[in-house]
This record gives C-alpha cells, sequence and structure tokens, in this order.
C-alpha cells in the first residue's frame, strides 16, 4: 500500500493552524483555520471544555481518536443556560451550583419538584421568523430522585412536543400535541460521571416564540402532571435550544449566543499536489497532458516509462468522514487550483442525504461526476482517484463510478474543507482523516482504505447492533 | 472584526438588507450568501417572559419588540474603504500611511442601534462593546 503524499489525522493544531502527519515538514498542514468565535469541544478527559477564537476543536465525542470539528454558525437561544434559578420556575426549586458539571466543575444545579400538578421551570424565546422551523432542544441531566425527567417545547398552547426519557432503561417516550408541531425525533449521548445529554428535535408551529419546559419526575408522566413524590430532582447543566441539528454546546448567561463557523483551508501547496512531490519537470501529469499530448509517439514513449514502473502517474484523494452535518446549504471538501477552473469535489447536497462527487478540469468543465446516496449520521469513507483516461469513484468500499475518458485537472494547490479554497460552501462534520496520493491507486488497495477491517466495524461504523 | 445590532421595522425589511450585500444560486436552486459577514436573526425580541397556568397555557403573553433585530459580525475587510492611498517612497517604504474608515454597508448605518451593553444576544466570547462597529 502507497504512502500518503498528505495525510491529516488530527492530532496537532495550533491557532489558525492544523497540522498534517505527512508530509513531516510541514508542506501539508492547513495553514489557514478560523473561527472568530469561542466554541466548546469534549476535551481527552472527557469535559467539555471552551477553547478561544481561532483554536481548532480536536473533539473526543466519538471515542477516543479525536475528530476535527467543523461546525457551521449557530444560535443557542436559551439564556443562563447553566443558571436555572433564573428560569420562570413554578413550584420547583433550583440551587445552583450544587454539583460537578461536564465542564468538570461545581457549576451544574439541582432542581427539585413537588408533586403538584405543573412543576417546571420554563423560558420563552423568540423564533427567527414566525415561521414552521425544525428545532432542537438539547439539555444536560444527571439522575438524582426520580427515574424520569419530562421536557416540553411549546409554540401556541397546545401545541407542542412533550418528551419523558426514564434513566434507567435509556429511553424515550414522545408524543404530539395540537396541531402543526410534530416531533422529529429524541436521542441522548453518555458523558462522564453518568451525565446524559438528551435532544429532542421537532418542527414548530408558525408562533412567534418558543417555549421549553423542564421537569424532575418519579412517575411517567409529563411536566403538568401530577408526581407521586414530592421531591422529584435532577442535577441539571448546559441548556440549549437552536435550529437544525444539535451541534457542540454553547454557553449562555444572560444574552443568548452565537458560536461562529469553523473554516479549514490552504492545506498542502502546488508542489505537493502536482506530481511526484519532487519537481515539476518530473510531473508525469504535467509532461503527458501539457507538454507530449500533440506529440505522436512520445506518449508511447511515456507509457512504457510509466509501465515499467519507473514513474508513476494519478493521484487519488481520501476522506475519511465520522458524521457529516445536515444544514442548510452546499458544503465541499476539494483539492483545487484555489478557483473553479481545476477542482476534485466531494460536494454534500442541500438534500442531505447525498453526496456529488465530480472532477473539474479547465474552466471547469465537468470531466468525470457521480451523485450518490449516503447516510450523513454514519461515517462514511470516500475516495476519488484520477489519471489520464481513468476516473474512479469509490464510497464505504465499492466503487461507484467510472470515467474512461478525459484529460485531468492541473495545477491543483490545495486541500480545503470547501469549495475551492475560497470562503464559500464551508464542509460542516466531524473529520477522521484526509488522505491526497500522488498515485492513482489501483483498486484493491482503494477498496481496503474505503472499507472496514471487519464486518464488526463496518456494522458499528452504520450505528447497526451486531448480536 | 465589528460588530453592528440593528432594528428594522419588519422581517421583509431586514431580509431585503441581507440580500443586498450580495447572493447567488446554488446548483440546487437554493440561495446562498456570496459576502461573509455573520448575520442573526433575532426577530422580535423578547422584552418580558410570558406567564403560564398549571397546563403550561399562556395568562400572559410575551411582549414583543415591534421591530425586527438583527446582529451582525462584520468582516472588517468588506467594510473598510481606502479614502486616501499610502504614500511610499523610492524603496517601498511608506512615507504616509493609508487613510481608511470603516462604516455600515449602504442602508444599514440608519437602522443600526447603539447599546451599552451585550444586549440580548451577543458572538460567543467576543464582547461587543470591544468590537463595536
Amino acid at each position: 500500500m502507497a504512502n500518503p503524499t498528505l495525510a491529516m489525522i488530527p492530532s496537532g493544531y495550533k491557532a489558525g493552524k492544523v497540522y498534517s502527519v505527512l508530509p513531516a515538514n510541514g508542506d501539508g498542514d492547513f495553514t489557514t483555520f478560523t473561527r472568530a468565535s469561542f466554541a466548546t469541544r469534549l476535551n481527552n478527559a472527557g469535559f467539555i471544555e471552551t477553547v478561544d477564537a481561532n483554536i481548532p476543536r480536536l473533539d473526543y465525542t466519538s471515542g477516543s481518536c479525536p475528530v476535527l470539528l467543523l461546525e457551521e454558525q449557530k444560535i443557542n437561544n436559551l439564556t443562563d443556560s447553566e443558571n436555572f434559578n433564573n428560569w420562570t420556575k413554578l413550584n420547583i426549586t433550583a440551587a445552583t451550583n450544587t454539583t460537578m458539571s461536564p465542564s468538570g466543575d461545581a457549576s451544574a444545579d439541582t432542581i427539585t419538584r413537588n408533586s403538584t400538578a405543573a412543576s417546571y421551570v420554563n423560558k420563552t424565546f423568540t423564533k427567527e421568523e414566525e415561521d414552521s422551523l425544525i428545532m432542537t432542544l438539547s439539555v444536560f441531566v444527571k439522575k438524582n430522585v426520580g427515574d424520569f425527567f419530562a421536557i416540553r417545547a411549546q409554540g401556541t398552547y397546545p401545541n407542542r412536543v412533550d418528551s419523558l426519557f426514564e434513566f434507567s432503561t435509556e429511553t424515550f417516550t414522545s408524543l404530539e400535541s395540537g396541531n402543526n408541531f410534530s416531533f422529529i425525533g429524541a436521542s441522548f449521548k453518555k458523558y462522564a460521571n453518568d451525565w446524559y445529554r438528551l435532544d429532542v428535535s421537532f418542527e414548530t408551529d408558525e408562533a412567534a416564540t418558543l417555549t421549553t419546559l423542564f421537569s424532575p419526575r418519579s412517575l411517567t408522566g409529563q411536566v403538568d402532571s401530577t408526581d407521586s413524590a414530592s421531591d422529584s430532582s435532577v442535577f441539571i447543566w448546559g441548556a440549549q435550544c437552536e435550529n437544525d441539528n444539535l451541534t457542540s454546546y454553547i454557553k449562555t448567561t444572560t444574552s443568548a449566543q452565537t458560536r461562529l463557523k469553523d473554516v479549514c483551508k490552504d492545506g498542502g501547496n502546488s508542489v505537493l499536489f502536482n506530481g511526484n512531490y519532487q519537481s515539476d519537470l518530473l510531473n508525469p501529469l504535467r509532461l503527458r497532458s501539457t507538454y507530449f499530448e500533440n506529440l505522436q509517439g512520445t506518449t508511447d514513449i511515456l507509457n512504457s516509462f510509466l509501465c515499467d514502473g519507473v514513474l508513476s502517474y494519478g493521484s487519488t484523494m481520501f476522506v475519511d468522514l465520522q458524521k457529516s452535518f445536515k444544514d442548510r446549504t452546499l458544503g465541499r471538501i476539494s483539492i483545487s487550483d484555489s478557483s473553479t477552473s481545476n477542482a476534485v469535489v466531494i460536494s454534500k447536497k442541500t438534500n442531505n442525504s447525498q453526496f456529488y462527487l465530480f472532477i473539474a478540469r479547465a474552466n471547469g468543465n465537468i470531466v468525470a461526476e457521480i451523485t450518490t446516496d449516503v447516510d450523513y449520521d454514519v461515517r462514511n469513507k470516500i475516495a476519488i482517484s484520477w489519471e489520464v483516461d481513468s476516473f474512479k469513484f469509490y464510497v464505504n468500499g465499492f466503487l461507484v463510478h467510472t470515467v474512461t475518458s478525459g484529460e485531468t485537472p492541473i495545477d491543483l494547490n490545495a486541500f480545503a474543507f470547501n469549495e475551492n479554497n475560497q470562503n464559500s460552501w464551508n464542509f460542516f462534520g466531524e473529520i477522521n482523516q484526509v488522505h491526497y496520493y500522488n498515485s492513482s491507486l489501483q483498486n484493491l488497495e482503494i477498496e481496503k482504505l474505503t472499507s472496514y477491517s471487519s464486518f464488526e466495524k463496518m456494522a458499528e461504523s452504520q450505528l447497526c447492533n451486531v448480536e | 472584526m465589528k460588530i453592528g445590532k440593528y432594528e428594522f421595522k419588519d422581517k421583509s425589511t431586514a431580509d431585503a438588507k441581507i440580500k443586498a450585500l450580495g447572493v447567488s444560486t446554488d446548483e440546487d436552486g437554493n440561495e446562498y450568501p456570496t459576502h461573509s459577514h455573520s448575520i442573526v436573526k433575532l426577530g422580535h425580541i423578547v422584552l418580558e417572559q410570558p406567564e403560564l397556568d398549571e397546563d403550561g397555557e399562556i395568562i400572559k403573553e410575551a411582549v414583543l419588540s415591534e421591530n425586527y433585530h438583527l446582529d451582525v459580525a462584520w468582516n472588517e475587510k468588506e467594510i473598510t474603504t481606502i479614502e486616501e492611498e499610502a504614500i511610499l517612497d523610492e524603496d517601498g517604504m511608506v512615507i504616509t500611511p493609508e487613510v481608511i474608515s470603516i462604516d455600515h454597508p449602504y442602508g444599514w448605518k440608519s437602522a443600526s442601534v447603539d447599546l451599552e451593553t451585550n444586549g440580548v444576544h451577543s458572538f460567543f466570547g467576543i464582547d461587543y462593546l470591544a468590537h463595536k462597529i
């Protein structure tokens, strides 16, 4: 198996930069990383920590191997996300800073209800528009007294979604009430010290505001049902309500807070992407497609060198995505000439269920392309190999498309998590690794690269249980 | 980065101002911004929280602002105008530095509001007062 010319496996970073493992001289580093605001990540100790602006986030939520976390701009609409004493309270008390939170400090609160029907903390905010919006409500909770935690998201009463989480079975029960307010899904993620991050997604009605309500319980029921105990309580921290899908936690105090988008680009350089990382003279792609294209016989001579292994040519791009975030815009990963003229691109579609893979050459003319169905919520491994008259696209171990004629893109100079190393169509997701090879790998090599070492690992990556 | 806070009479007026900053259409037919400013739509912000009864029904409506609010983190490069070019000597050394001005894009200044606090919204970790346009 050939070694990659460029390999970025999230491990080293500093402000404004993500280091690549290969090449060792730093030529493959992503030298531009920007995010104008603070953000949070799960660090390797298992705690949620806030990082400064322009610091890349290596996030350990998916396990012991970190991912490079690239997220879009998001607002947490819930103020006082860690101070529930400042929420509106009904038949419930909130004691502040009573226990260690998922951030590792004593910032989590305890909320304790009585047995009265309606016992909850609640907070109302204005939506960005009086329209039906997909939103996600999340909160960190830890069991104390009682086995249940009730969550409600409500538009114009009685339009709402109620979800009840049962700690002992780790299951959700959800229901819709009223009109035009629909449940989409509920899930949880476990954190250190028995904390859970619960999230409920829903499509709102067209009310101007949204009200969120939380209540601990000893019985099944909703936030406004009577309870068997008069002291049901839960440890609580980090409430968040955001548009679209769940993203990393955004701390708020007296005002709503917006985390700005991550931008990562300028990986590699023109020497690295154009030939054998030696000199332009020895770049077979250039020799063949630029200098000898029209000289009869010369191509045959060059081919004989290529067949003998004196020269190799072609290139391969490989990306390993732990997750691709569903958002409202296109998102691209590219190796390009920093324009739209020459590029090899993996593009998320706005339908959030497909990738459009393509190669463009000379003024953006498409040489090869394929649109393929993918599940954004699971791990996806994608490779594109290109050489003159041979373009291949692989997804999760399978060759999905081949084109057998055409010239290759030239003057490539940057790997980027956006359209063409400029500022548009940033890719948002969790990145396990990206590679570039200065040869078009053999089919078996790419199948191995984009596949899994065992059936179990493949099943795990697709979030399936093997029994 | 410069931060501005704005209030418009309604959402459609705000949307028109945002669109005037530059949009294009992607291959799926969706509009996307061609500028690199970060815009947060706050809508008609809550001035007073509503009161709910025991069933969660609203017995006193929330008091909302009449105006539609936006916060914008402006990309400084895109709102900077060079008023006078720098004057250089024969060796390229600056004799007189360029004169620049930073201002709200056309049509935004009249909608700007000047707060002495961060208000109801801020950009995570960025102080509005220190970055106020």
